[in-house]
């Protein structure tokens, strides 16, 4: 995990769906493998490779996999912010070393195509309109995403 | 015999309350006694409700009525007469802190009660400590773990984590319900995987196709009980709820992290009350109940847990109740139990032997919301899969036309929802515009199904008979929609390109109004039907 992370934002509503972000992830023919090239959302929501999601209430709600954090680790997303995260994308996300930050005011003060900051060590994100505080993670959530997500640690933990 | 006089006989009264006890005085019936006092206009004795000292320790303590009154939940007045009735006039002397405007923190509660929900108090057991937080992220080892069509995906993760033992053979269970019989060929050699797997670990409880879907023959064989902390690698896994237990969903990475080391991390959940009020109309069934309020709820889903409370839950019968909290995993919620009750303990008591351990929520539990909702106007609902979560009520929907109808599944393929559905095709034909799968729960509910006769019932008014198992609910095996088609469904949860095509519809409804549709070719409103 980076202590630091900068790039564009992408940003979303309130219970968005994976389904939504993802629409290949729909598909029959997408068995996990899909490419991510270019552009995947449709017309409305444009997520470029390496941009960082920002998105409201119950971000990654609906029946998904981990097929959806697979892609978007494909997108290049460094890490998603959000209002707040349904469960299993939250587990998901953590669990495949994804960073996922809970942080309302960051979703009331930062638009689309901003460049912002986000810093892991003095636990805030700063964007044109001020710096949002988040909340550090508990110690087993962050060695968990220092190492790379739940199997690795586990593999680590228990080969010692 | 003269009647005594009535000074007389109130202290007699204050001395031996009874009326028997003052007649054996006279040597009189007590009889008689109660013709005397109704004679001089003096009424039975009762006790006090509220004891001399208690009004005179509160009067002392607060110097107010109404805050006195509000510690035992009467009014102002009410409190003044009962002040009136021992002679407490005077205005107490001292001043104690409560008669201070001070905002003091309620000591005197949290010292005797524990205030937690049913998620903080089971997650506290599992992970040992004394009492754990809302919000806290907490290392847990569950008392079950189960998982099901994903089996041999969790098989593959196991290995590459190195483990060469699953953590209990005894507390796992393995259920093979989805895309089986397989249809593509790529079914086959996972299975194959799953079943070499159980062999070599001595897994106890393996239920292989066509035995049923997961929750229905985890709670039909009675393998988890109320109290305890199931995960499950399926996101319908919520169910196991319906018993009081506290049940959670898992991936299958989690799922390989827990049979390797037995562990995991779980956050201790904000509760919502919610509350059912009233009695369900002819012709809707709990399944309705599910969509109006899901579509209610969706705004606070995000990790929380739900605890249902009210008449009409305590009204439903486990089968009835495991329709009710299986589909709330779909939109994000963490667990969703009915505490356990009577009805619980009855559906238990046949199949378990040994003592189990419910857990209950304190009464002044901190939950962060509460919802209720009145259910006796509510009509039957039809949920969209156009975002998934919004439900209609069915006038608004009848006469769409549906190609398929899918009857049965996790949600709703027991034997009461079945019956429904007999009871509304028996004797009648399908619309010729429709194809109907039935799918049973399980191979128990198949066969009870053949002996009442709804099998011959369903197959005489031209549906299919799907094996028992998640069948066409998902994107597996059977009657595959086909792009721009219409489904309307019993499951639990649909988005679009759930049944394959993106570009499908699916509906949800509930068993009835999926036989009405059948019939009608149209989505149709069952309670013409229902008599």
């Amino acid at each position: 995990m980076m202590n630091r992370i900068d790039g564009q934002v992408c940003r979303l509503g309130h219970d968005t769906l994976p389904f939504q972000v993802l629409p290949q992830l729909s598909s029959a023919d997408s068995r996990g493998q899909s490419s991510a090239k270019g552009s995947l959302f449709g017309p409305t929501l444009k997520l470029k490779k390496g941009e960082i999601i920002v998105a409201g209430r119950n971000f990654g709600c609906g029946s998904n996999d981990q097929r959806s954090i697979e892609l978007l680790k494909a997108m290049d997303v460094p890490c998603v912010i959000a209002a707040s995260f349904a469960r299993r994308f939250y587990r998901d996300a953590i669990n495949a070393g994804l960073p996922v930050i809970e942080c309302p005011e960051a979703f009331e003060a930062i638009s689309s195509g901003e460049q912002i900051v986000v810093d892991f060590d003095r636990l805030e994100i700063s964007c044109k309109r001020g710096i949002a505080p988040f909340q550090a993670y508990p110690d087993v959530i962050s060695k968990i995403l220092s190492s790379g997500g739940l199997i690795p640690y586990t593999r680590k933990a228990m080969a010692k | 015999m003269k009647i005594p006089r009535k000074k007389e006989l109130l202290e007699l009264q204050k001395k031996y309350r009874s009326d028997k006890k003052i007649g054996e005085v006279y040597g009189v019936p007590a009889r008689l006694v109660a013709y005397w006092r109704a004679k001089k206009k003096i009424g039975a004795y009762s006790f006090p409700k509220y004891s001399e000292e208690k009004v005179q320790e509160l009067w002392n303590r607060f110097g107010d009525d109404e805050k006195a009154g509000a510690e035992l939940n009467i009014s102002r007045a009410g409190f003044r007469q009962w002040r009136r009735k021992y002679g407490i006039n005077q205005r107490p002397v001292h001043l104690s802190l409560e008669q201070l405007e001070l905002a003091l923190p309620d000591l005197s509660r949290r010292k005797g009660l524990r205030r937690e929900t049913m998620a903080q108090k089971i997650l506290a057991r599992k992970s040992g400590l004394k009492r754990v937080e809302v919000g806290d992220i907490v290392d847990i080892e569950p008392d079950f773990a189960i998982s099901h069509g994903c089996a041999f995906e969790i098989i593959r993760k196991f290995q590459q984590l190195g483990a060469e033992r699953i953590w209990d053979p005894c507390k796992t269970a393995i259920v093979l319900d989805r895309g089986l019989p397989g249809c593509d060929g790529n079914r086959g050699p996972s299975s194959k995987i799953v079943r070499e797997f159980v062999k070599k670990h001595k897994i106890r409880d393996f239920y292989d196709i066509g035995q049923g879907i997961c929750h229905q023959l985890i709670i039909e064989n009675a393998l988890v009980s109320p109290g305890q902390l199931v995960l499950s690698s399926d996101p319908q896994a919520l169910s196991y709820g319906s018993i009081g237990a506290f049940a959670s969903s898992m991936t299958i990475d989690e799922m390989a992290v827990i049979w390797a080391s037995g562990r995991i991390w779980l956050r201790v959940p904000e509760t919502i009350k919610v509350t059912l009020n009233g009695r369900l109309s002819r012709g809707v069934s709990v399944k309705d109940i599910v969509l109006k309020i899901s579509h209610g709820l969706l705004s606070h889903a995000d990790y929380k847990a739900l605890e249902f409370y009210g008449p009409a839950v305590g009204a439903m019968s486990v089968s009835e109740r495991l329709t009710l909290v299986g589909a709330f995993g779909d939109i994000g919620f963490k667990s969703a139990i009915v505490p356990f009750d009577e009805t619980a303990s009855r559906f238990l008591k046949k199949m378990i032997k040994s003592k189990f351990n419910p857990v209950s929520s304190d009464p002044d539990a901190p939950f962060a919301d509460e919802a209720e909702f009145d259910i006796a106007y509510l009509t039957p609902q039809v949920g969209m899969s156009s975002n998934g979560f919004s439900a209609q009520a069915i006038e608004d929907v009848v006469g769409r036309e549906v190609d398929q109808v899918i009857l049965g599944c996790c949600s709703n393929g027991r034997i009461d929802d079945l019956e429904v559905a007999a009871k509304i095709l028996r004797g009648r034909q399908i619309s010729r515009d429709v194809r109907a799968v039935v799918i049973p729960a399980s191979r128990k509910v198949l066969l009870e199904a053949i002996d009442r006769g709804y099998i011959r019932a369903f197959v005489d008014a031209g549906c299919m008979i799907q094996n028992p198992g998640c069948g066409s609910c998902i994107e597996a095996h059977g009657q595959m929609l086909e792009s721009g088609e219409r489904a309307l469904s019993t499951a639990a949860w649909s988005c679009p390109g759930r049944t394959e095509s993106a570009e499908s519809e699916i509906y949800l409804a509930s068993p009835a109004t999926a036989a009405a549709t059948a019939l009608e070719g149209e989505i149709a409103d069952p309670r013409k039907y229902i008599k």
